[in-house]
């Protein structure tokens, strides 16, 4: 389903071990973002967008967007399936909405994903301090 | 050059808890782990690798600025005395003595005290609430199960060493032969790494587990099942597998947020603990939540004892009231209703969605908070402790609720106590103002 070289997918967030290791080691750093400012994609999505692994794409939701690295899904196939780890990358983007239940949709999660050359992706750092600035 | 050896160490990592760690301490410094996974054993080499914040800060003029803790405590306290609706949040990394002052500090304040729990195992809670849970200890896994499910749950990469430990790979006293003992079948939307390792992975589309529970509900009980297939996954499949649940001779169910945080939530939980019972009509079979945080579960059984509730703790009426989805935190910032926020062992901005921190940037935060987190980065007071579980002793509970006792394997650095000190004198400092007032 892409349509001038954007994708429809559901999202979906969690753990991992990379982002567990980088939540006990330093959200300062680079860690962090390499672990969690990612979209962990398969295969045949990422050709249909044209992308490599490493490429910016722009994850966008109903709830927000935000810029991540594209990367090759080891968990593959999931097709129409895109993850990325839980973190403040991914909450730019859940459903915020908890059916009167505490718990937002951190899973599954209509989403568009295109390319995005241009996008720089922040650290954690950084989006925190966004929502200082709003 | 003076090695240490520190054995039977408890790991503060997540909820499987791993009591058999060993940390290794030259001239005081850890210089090594043995036992642990890679993320144990990276929370206790970073409690030393320069990341830490040493001394208490308050923000002013939009610099957070180093203080002193007598400083910081009475900036905490005066936020806190000040605030109408203070929200205090976190709690499940850190041990049950700290939960138990700051649930005494939530009824001081009329706060509301609600922990992770709450975007986490939250729907389980509310699930059991509804329906019971048939469950057991992890000892009781090790040695007796010959059928393990995971649904929704890739321990492999959040409880490292779970099926290592626990369940899969162990040989038990009635499993001999450990693995080969037993069936691994795993329910997932990606076939993560605990999926490649299963003897039946069950690729279900996402937000179809409720669907596949009741299937499966039907197949054990041997109704019809109309269709070729449920939620992605060929009817003939789902009969296989009712089929070996049915013939286990001790089987478990663990699962994870893939079950809590999609479409259905505390429903599909529900379903899932109905499939144990109907299961126990045939054979032993038990159901456990695979709790994230070491101490997550011990919130729960503090919050139980102190206030009868387990999360989401509401103290504004004089007594303790609970709703989950009126008094839990993410509706709490999305109404716009908090004018303060106390974090204790945890990161909200890392882990609410975006609508909540957006209104939460604009409050006075406190945060107790050993490392500089996007927590710290808006708060407007931060009071750095000693690490729970490697600076200072404490309670844990484990996931099956068994409680263990925390080691201390180094010192914390100069001038951070532990939380429970910090928020006994935050209490104390909260009751002197209201004294005053």
């Amino acid at each position: 389903m892409s349509e001038n070289n954007s994708l429809k997918a559901i999202l979906v967030t969690g753990r991992s071990l990379e982002q567990g290791v980088a939540i006990e080691s330093d959200k300062a750093g680079d860690t962090y973002t390499r672990a969690c400012g990612k979209c962990l994609m398969d295969p045949r999505d990422m050709k249909k967008l044209k992308i490599l692994s490493g490429d910016t794409v722009l994850v966008k939701t109903d709830y927000g967007e935000v810029a991540v690295r594209a990367e090759r899904s080891p968990d593959a196939p999931h097709e129409g399936i895109v993850f990325i780890p839980m973190g403040p990358w991914a909450n730019q983007v859940v459903n915020s909405y908890t059916d009167s239940t505490g718990m937002p949709s951190f899973k599954g999660v209509e989403a568009t994903i295109k390319p995005a050359p241009e996008e720089s992706v922040l650290s954690a750092l950084e989006l925190a301090r966004k929502f200082m600035e709003k | 050059m003076v090695q240490e050896v520190i054995t039977d160490v408890v790991c503060p990592f997540c909820g499987s808890l791993c009591d058999d760690g060993e940390i290794i301490l030259e001239d005081g410094k850890i210089v090594e782990t043995r036992n642990l996974c890679t993320i144990g054993t990276t929370k206790f080499l970073s409690s030393q690798n320069g990341h830490r914040i040493i001394k208490p800060m308050i923000r002013e003029n939009g610099e957070l600025k180093e203080t002193t803790f007598e400083k910081a405590i009475k900036k905490a306290a005066e936020i806190l005395v000040k605030a109408e609706r203070p929200l205090l949040y976190g709690w499940a990394t850190t041990e049950c003595d700290a939960q138990r002052v700051g649930i005494e500090l939530a009824e001081e304040i009329n706060g509301v005290i609600d922990d992770t729990a709450s975007v986490c195992h939250g729907p389980s809670t509310i699930a059991k609430q509804e329906v019971g849970l048939p469950g057991c200890t992890l000892g009781q896994v090790k040695n007796r199960a010959d059928v393990i499910v995971y649904w929704g749950s890739n321990p492999a990469h959040a409880h490292p060493r779970h099926m290592a430990r626990y369940t899969t790979f162990i040989r038990g006293f009635f499993r001999e032969q450990g693995k080969q003992d037993r069936t691994l079948i795993v329910v997932d939307v990606r076939n993560t790494d605990t999926a490649k390792l299963a003897d039946h992975f069950i690729q279900v589309k996402p937000g179809y587990d409720y669907e596949l529970f009741a299937a499966l509900r039907a197949a054990i009980k041997g109704q019809s099942i109309r269709g070729e297939e449920v939620g992605g996954v060929p009817v003939s499949k789902i009969k296989e597998i009712a089929e070996i649940m049915k013939n286990a001779g001790f089987g478990v169910i663990f699962f994870g947020l893939g079950l809590t945080m999609s479409r259905g939530k505390h429903r599909n939980i529900t379903n899932a603990i109905n499939l144990t019972i109907d299961l126990n009509k045939y054979t032993k079979f038990v159901i456990m939540a695979m709790r994230g945080h070491y101490n997550v579960s011990g919130f729960g059984v503090v919050g139980c004892w102190q206030a009868g509730y387990p999360f989401g703790i509401d103290f504004q009426r004089g007594y303790p009231y609970y709703n989950p989805g009126e008094t839990t935190s993410i509706e709490i910032l999305q109404r716009e209703e908090a004018d303060a926020v106390l974090v204790v062992a945890s990161d909200p901005v890392s882990h609410f969605p975006a609508r909540s921190i957006s209104y939460m940037a604009k409050l006075p935060v406190i945060a107790i908070e050993p490392h500089m987190t996007p927590t710290t980065e808006i708060a407007t007071v931060v009071i750095p402790p000693a690490i729970a579980g490697i600076e200072c002793e404490g309670t844990a509970y484990r996931m099956d609720h068994v409680p263990i006792r925390l080691r201390k394997v180094i010192d914390p650095p100069d001038g951070c106590l532990p939380d429970r000190q910090i928020l006994e004198a935050l209490l104390e400092e909260v009751r002197k103002l209201k004294s005053k007032s």
